[in-house]
Formats: structure tokens, C-alpha cells, sequence
């Protein structure tokens, strides 16, 4: 009679049991309560060194998911719309157009980059150019700002216009236009709002994030539409 | 996902995980829903070496199981955000996930070997012919590295004693064979199974006596040239077979699976 030395079964039961896992046996993998257990010891016999590289991964990986995760619903909640412009037919700052342009509904257009003056207000700007508000957006209190640099990229690509609805009050998620501190303008999503400061994000998870006291509010307005570049 | 009935949660499926923040994978759940950075990151820590560990023992190439196993996780959570899904079973989601990407990764690299070898051989409707460089058996033999012919037989043993195994164990005795292989404690397996230390020594000898009689069926089956080579193979990787009485077939409950630490044989395994 054949017999497997006993003090040998376990080594081969090992065996049979790693290959037995290694296929794509349902047991191995589906019970919830060895794999918990499962998770938990290997985080437990990590080395120091593998501990720290998993924690600077996971900042990373929060940072980058939540940012892709964000960019995914600005994309569905701003489709992306045909940028129609036109010659302003008077020459004003963005403050004197705004009824004449929305009378005729169109918006005032102006580069956010040249909004970034020190100690100009966006009202002050001159503007030249006027965008044609689409059929589906009604009238009201609105701006148009060409966009520059990539912070917001993929949502927003530099020189992408955005249209801002004025006097908006911002909610978390929101995409917003702020003025901060050292008067320039930014194109941030509201992350979050809590103990009087704002934090403001960026889709491009290059980008740190931006806190600004909510007073006094900082928020110009918030974004509803945005016009593919020309 | 291989199972479609993981994605309905139950009141009743309270998993506890190894956080403090958030003590079940419900909150857990809850938290990523709500777009919370920190339950993003806690999932991240949590399982990552799980998933690491599951893509190694997938074959995923070393230097390519950080990105699997980021780029699956990121893609995850995408999914139960938008979708606002709640898995019944958090880990088994995950592992199903990653299983399921794994074997897509090895199905394109395996079409693309196919097309890749397919262009040496076939020529469509040219008149060109291929002249066959011919090897001789030795040649084959000659080339392959020094531990290839050791390690063919028992692999191929192993493999077929695994697929015996798979089908002659009921679920407990796989669950228990499995933690085996894991270098799970015995105590832990017994928690597993939902029953006392006592009964899971009384099962764990059962099991040595049932995977026994199966493995030496298995031997038996074989001719007796095939049965040396298996002995041999079975010798090099320090696995003792021999002939003898019936009479002294009987098992140790208290084999070395008790003798050592968990901590350590984890160790020794890696």
C-alpha cells in the first residue's frame, strides 16, 4: 500500500491548496470573510518602508480619484457648446455693456488672464467682444471669461470659454469664479465649505488646493456653460 | 463582475474591517459615496496588498502590479460613485474585479502572441513557402533552463491533484485546505468556518485522512515509470512518498501546521 509520510501531507496539501487557489476556484476568492482576514494580515506583514510607500499612495490615490471623479460630472453636467462671438457694438467695460449685451442677449466676453490685473475689479475690464447667449440658457446677470492655464484641465482646456451666472450662491461640487486675496480671478470646484473658509479645487490633480475665507465672499459666479475654443 | 448577487447589500451584511474610522465596509460604502477623501484613501490602504497579492498570484508581471491594482481601485470607486453601488461583500467585489481584469490582461497578450506568430506562418494567398528550421528532441531539451524539465511533472502532478481535490472536497474542507496553503492559524480557520478550535482539529485531521486517500488514489492511477518520476519530483520539492502497511497509514492531528507560528510560516512562504 502506498503511503504519503504523514510528517509530508501538510507540505502537500500546501501545495495542492496554492495551486488550487492559484486557478480560478470560486472558494479561494469569494468568501468574504477569509479575504478580510486575508487583507488585514498582509497589511499587517508589511515592512515599515512598504507601510509608508501604501500611505503616500493612498494620499495620491484619494487626491487623483476624487479630482477624476469630479472632472466626470463636470463633464456631464457642462456639455460643451458651440462658442458663437460677435464685434461689441460699443466700446465699454464689462460693467457698462452688461444691459446693452443683454438686451440683445448676448454676454460680455473677456480673458480671465487679463481679469488678473492688480486691484482691477472684473467690472472694470474694457470688452470688445460679445458671446450670443444659446436659446436654452434664459436671460440674466451673466459674464463670459476665455480661460487660461490648465488647472482645470480636462473639463476646462485653456482658452475654453465659460459662462457665469452672477450673483450665484455656490454649493459643493459647484464650479465657481473666485477672486482671491491678491486680486486674481480663478476657475476653481468648491471641494468643500466649512468653518468660514472655502476650499477650492483644481480637475488637474497637479494643482494644490486653494482655501479662501467665505468672508467676504470671494465667489463672482458660478459656471453653467462652457464653449468650445476657437 | 463574476457575481451578479453582490451587489445588493442587505441590512443584516455587517463585514467588519480592520479600521477604526469606519468599522464596516457599509460605512465604508457610505463615506465613498459621498465623495469623502479619506474613505477613498482608507479602501486604498486596506486592500491594495489584497489585490497586490491576488494580481501576483494571477501572474501579473511584478513591475506591473502597482498599476493594475491603482488604476482597478481608481476605476472602482468611479463606478460605486456614479452608479451609487453598495456590494454585499466588499473584498469579494474587489477581488472579483481584479481577477476579471487579470485574465483580460492574459486573454490580449495571448492574442497578440497568436496574431504575432500567426505573421511567421501564414501567408495569405502568396506563393511563398516557409522552410521549417527543424530541432531534435535533445535540441528542445538541450535549450530549455536546468530546472524546467524538474519542475514540468510537478507542476502537471500538482495541477491534476488540485483539480481531484477540488472536486472530491466539499466547501468547508477547501476553505480549510486553502487557509492551509495561506499559513492561516488554525484558530482563524476555525473562526472562519464558524466553529470551536476543537471541532476544527477534529476537522483538519478528517481532512489530512480524506486529501491523503485522495492523493495516494491519485498515485496509484499512475503507471509505474510515471509514479518514479512523480516520487522523484515529489522528493526534490521534500514531499515523501513510500511503500507501506495500511496499518501505519494513521495521521497526527498536531502535525507542523500547529508547531509553528502563523507570523513565522507567512515569513518562511515569502
Amino acid at each position: 500500500m502506498i503511503r504519503i509520510e504523514e510528517q509530508s501531507m501538510d507540505e502537500l496539501m500546501r501545495l495542492v491548496a496554492q495551486r488550487i487557489e492559484s486557478e480560478d476556484h470560486t472558494l479561494s476568492y469569494q468568501d468574504e470573510r477569509f479575504l478580510v482576514w486575508l487583507a488585514n494580515d498582509l497589511r499587517l506583514g508589511l515592512s515599515r518602508a512598504e507601510r509608508s510607500k501604501d500611505e503616500r499612495d493612498a494620499d495620491e490615490f484619494a487626491r487623483w480619484t476624487i479630482a477624476r471623479v469630479a472632472a466626470r460630472r463636470a463633464e456631464k453636467t457642462l456639455p460643451r457648446r458651440e462658442l458663437r462671438q460677435r464685434a461689441a457694438p460699443i466700446s465699454a467695460t464689462v460693467a457698462q455693456s452688461l444691459p446693452a449685451a443683454s438686451r440683445e442677449r448676448c454676454v460680455t466676453m473677456l480673458d480671465l488672464a487679463v481679469a488678473a490685473g492688480q486691484g482691477r475689479e472684473i467690472w472694470d475690464e474694457p470688452c470688445d467682444r460679445w458671446l450670443e447667449l444659446p436659446d436654452d440658457i434664459p436671460s440674466g446677470r451673466y459674464v463670459a471669461l476665455r480661460v487660461a492655464g490648465d488647472s482645470m484641465a480636462p473639463v476646462i482646456e485653456p482658452r475654453d470659454v465659460i459662462l457665469i451666472q452672477l450673483d450665484a450662491t455656490p454649493r459643493t461640487g459647484d464650479l465657481i469664479v473666485a477672486r482671491l486675496p491678491d486680486q486674481s480671478h480663478v476657475v476653481k470646484r468648491v471641494a468643500s465649505i466649512k468653518e468660514g473658509r472655502i476650499e477650492l479645487a483644481s480637475f488637474n490633480p497637479g494643482y494644490d488646493s486653494i482655501f479662501v475665507s467665505r468672508d467676504p465672499s470671494p465667489v463672482v459666479g458660478t459656471v453653467i456653460a462652457r464653449f468650445t475654443r476657437e | 463582475m463574476e457575481q451578479s448577487d453582490n451587489t445588493v447589500r442587505s441590512g443584516d451584511d455587517q463585514f467588519a474591517i480592520a479600521s477604526s474610522r469606519y468599522p464596516t465596509s457599509t460605512l465604508l460604502l457610505g463615506a465613498i459615496h459621498r465623495g469623502e477623501v479619506g474613505a477613498i484613501r482608507e479602501l486604498f490602504i486596506l486592500y491594495a496588498p489584497l489585490l497586490r497579492d491576488q494580481a501576483r498570484r494571477m501572474s501579473v508581471n511584478p513591475d506591473e502590479r502597482d498599476e493594475v491594482v491603482t488604476t482597478l481601485l481608481d476605476d472602482v470607486v468611479l463606478h460605486l460613485m456614479e452608479n451609487e453601488i453598495t456590494p454585499r461583500h466588499l473584498a469579494r467585489y474587489l477581488v472579483a474585479a481584479l481577477r476579471n481584469r487579470a485574465r483580460n490582461r492574459h486573454r490580449n497578450a495571448k492574442r497578440q502572441r497568436t496574431t504575432r506568430d500567426g505573421a511567421y506562418s501564414e501567408l495569405g494567398h502568396t506563393r511563398e513557402r516557409i522552410v521549417a528550421e527543424c530541432h531534435s528532441e535533445y535540441g528542445v531539451h538541450a535549450a530549455q533552463p536546468a530546472d524546467a524539465e524538474a519542475t514540468l511533472p510537478l507542476r502537471l502532478a500538482i495541477a491534476k491533484l488540485a483539480e481531484k481535490s477540488a472536486t472530491e472536497l466539499n466547501r468547508d474542507e477547501m476553505i480549510m485546505m486553502i487557509g492551509i496553503g495561506r499559513h492561516v492559524p488554525l484558530r482563524d480557520i476555525a473562526e472562519q468556518l464558524g466553529i470551536t478550535y476543537g471541532a476544527a482539529r477534529v476537522r483538519l485531521h478528517r481532512l489530512r485522512d480524506r486529501f491523503g486517500r485522495l492523493a495516494i488514489q491519485y498515485v496509484a492511477t499512475l503507471k509505474a515509470d510515471e509514479r518514479r518520476e512523480i516520487e522523484r519530483f515529489f522528493r526534490r520539492a521534500q514531499v515523501g512518498i513510500s511503500e507501506k502497511k495500511e496499518s501505519e497509514s494513521e495521521q497526527r492531528v498536531n502535525g507542523p501546521l500547529q508547531q509553528r507560528s502563523p507570523r513565522e510560516k507567512t515569513n518562511d512562504q515569502n
